[in-house]
């Protein structure tokens, strides 16, 4: 767990960047306190994914820093920052069972298989997987699917930030409410940071307690939406 | 519930493709079944032979030889071009301007005539003229694909896989640019190795295009002909009779069209049965 | 008139290509009057559908003949026997 500052990061995905509008993040400055969930809220194409992509180290800034309480990420890779993310679209491991789909995380850090059982159960449990744990994960539901997927994240107890990239995209709309206040009541039980990027307000505005909101600043010809962030994010608290 | 409403007039869709297969495929089939049953002299006179044909292909020696030897062929080619096919698409990059270079260079082989495939590499590995020959001799090692059984095996097996390891390589390709860039990072996020991503998912994502490059490099390999008689003619002696040259040495050779006939359908029906029991069984865990 | 005799029809080989075609049209038949549903799960682990098990009957058919042939030379009736007795097997059990 950790608070993560994002100080002055620009992010481009051109090699070059010399105007502004070459930039997809422009000037970024925002602070996610330890244990909050936040919700970045904002049109396809505005530079939410690459935010996130920062964060998790699948990205590197243009220009910036990211840190993880007071150490510099900046540089470090993915798998150091340990950091979870769940997906638009569920990523599941298809030839796996659920329980080696869940185990995986775990497994590739070398932890010992008896931990790993008791860890991936409790998470099971937490997200009524239980029922078919050993049956092949590609047989499940979408729903159980991006279950599957966030149960990953859950499994490992180091994690310092959960991600959801518009995790509800591919969820039936009655599917959608319950995992909603299944992903609530796992950030009241777990207490980890959780950033749930979205484009739905009203996922936005119940999922977490501080709103993010990016507004496109101005519209170009070519590129869709461009957006100066550090005047146009604006808070919404509650 | 709501009804469906068939439209009949979709039959008519099908007309072309009814009698493409008729021709293409049923009418010919239906001929080499007539013939394996018969004697002919030509002039299209016929006498009934009954199973004599079969009877002889089954317990022939020169059939069991060809086939041991087309067996031998097939199973090496597959184990050289399914990995080989595999480790290039992988090494291959994904994006960016090298990708339409590489994959030209990829498709070359395929697009060679494959009387051409054949006399390249007669050329090439001729050990008086040829680089290939001419450059084992020069150090010393004892290469003559004319005379020697395993030299002209190897050549074949050479020929071949450079001839059509593309294909493999092009679906395999295909089958992994078809990946989501999420499965990578998500894979990245919880630690995997990069075995671990090969294993867990880019073959398992590569499965269904590598069952059809199997099952097409299984199918074709029976039908080496073209490549191979230019190569070697099937020798020296009989060591690179495969069975598509002893079959048109018996057809067309020796005008024993009835053998040649009940040997066609024999082998037939050994590919299909091994294509479907492989089919069946790489298919047999997709929907559960 | 049409010249087919390069096709070299025979009475015998005919009659082969008409037990196939009544095979399939019977199968339809078959079919319309009593649907058999889905694919169902068999005792080899395979997936497969009335039309699938037709299949297995003849290609299994076929390598009966094949291997009788090559064992026992003719007659065959004993072959044709145990593709009666497979297809039945394959049909009721696969």
């Amino acid at each position: 767990m950790a608070k993560i500052s994002l100080q002055d990061i620009r992010h481009s995905y051109l090699s070059n960047p010399r105007l502004d509008v070459d930039f997809a993040l422009k000037h970024i400055d925002i602070v996610f306190e330890d244990g909050g969930a936040y919700a970045l809220l904002g049109p396809s194409g505005c530079g939410k994914t690459t935010l996130l992509g920062i964060v998790s180290g699948l990205v590197s800034p243009t220009s910036g820093r990211v840190l993880f309480d007071e150490d510099d990420v900046t540089d470090m890779d993915t798998i150091h920052r340990h950091i979870a993310q769940v997906f638009q679209f569920p990523v599941i491991y298809d030839t796996m069972t659920v329980f080696d789909n869940l185990a995986f995380p775990l497994r590739n850090r070398k932890i010992p298989e008896t931990d790993v059982s008791s860890r991936v159960l409790e998470v099971a449990k937490m997200l009524d997987l239980e029922e078919g744990i050993h049956r092949r994960a590609a047989s499940l539901t979408v729903d159980g699917k991006q279950k599957i997927s966030l149960g990953r994240g859950l499994v490992r107890e180091d994690v310092n930030v959960m991600m959801f990239d518009e995790p509800l995209t591919v969820i039936d709309q009655n599917m959608k409410w319950e995992l909603r206040s299944k992903l609530k009541e796992l950030h009241q039980n777990v207490r980890t940071t959780m950033i749930y990027v979205t484009h739905d307000q009203t996922e936005a505005l119940t999922f977490a307690d501080e709103v993010l909101a990016f507004k496109p600043v101005r519209q170009l010809p070519r590129l869709a939406f461009v957006l100066n962030m550090s005047d146009s994010v604006s808070r919404v608290s509650r | 519930m709501i009804s469906k409403s068939v439209k009949q007039s979709a039959w008519f869709f099908v007309i072309p493709v009814v009698f493409l297969v008729a021709f293409n495929a049923l009418i010919p089939l239906m001929t080499v079944v007539n013939y394996a049953f018969q004697e002919t002299f030509g002039d299209n006179v016929f006498f009934w032979e009954g199973l004599t044909w079969f009877e002889q292909v089954l317990n022939s020696d020169r059939f069991h030889d060809a086939f041991l030897r087309q067996i031998m062929f097939t199973s090496i080619i597959l184990l050289i071009e399914v990995p080989l096919g595999i480790a290039i698409a992988l090494s291959m990059p994904r994006k960016g301007p090298w990708v339409s270079v590489c994959l030209v260079l990829m498709a070359l082989p395929l697009l060679i005539p494959w009387n051409v495939v054949g006399a390249m590499w007669n050329i090439f590995a001729l050990p008086d003229i040829g680089l290939l020959g001419y450059s084992l001799n020069a150090i010393g090692i004892d290469y003559n694909f004319t005379q020697q059984p395993i030299s002209a095996w190897i050549t074949t097996i050479l020929m071949d896989v450079w001839h059509w390891t593309s294909l493999v390589v092009l679906l395999a390709y295909a089958g992994l640019t078809a990946i989501p860039e999420a499965y990578y990072q998500a894979a990245k996020i919880d630690g995997a190795s990069k075995w671990a991503v090969f294993k867990w998912i880019q073959l398992p994502k590569m499965k269904r295009v590598l069952t059809i490059a199997i099952l097409l490099r299984f199918m074709d390999s029976f039908m080496i002909y073209t490549e191979l008689i230019v190569l070697t003619g099937g020798g020296p002696g009989n060591s690179t009779t495969l069975l598509s040259i002893d079959l048109v040495k018996l057809a067309l050779g020796q005008f024993d069209l009835g053998p040649a006939a009940a040997m066609s359908l024999v082998y037939f029906f050994v590919v299909l049965l091994i294509c479907w029991v492989f089919y069946t069984l790489m298919m047999k865990n997709e929907q559960q | 008139m049409l010249d087919l005799s390069w096709m070299a029809w025979t009475w015998p080989t005919a009659g082969f290509f008409i037990f196939i075609l009544l095979c399939i049209v019977s199968m339809g038949i078959w079919e319309k009057f009593s649907p058999g549903g889905g694919p169902r799960r068999g005792v080899f682990g395979i997936d497969t559908t009335r039309g699938d098990r037709l299949f297995i009957s003849l290609l299994g058919s076929i390598f009966i003949f094949l291997v009788w042939l090559w064992a026992f030379s003719t007659p065959l009736w004993g072959a044709v026997m145990l593709s009666f007795i497979w297809a039945l097997f394959v049909f009721l059990r696969v």
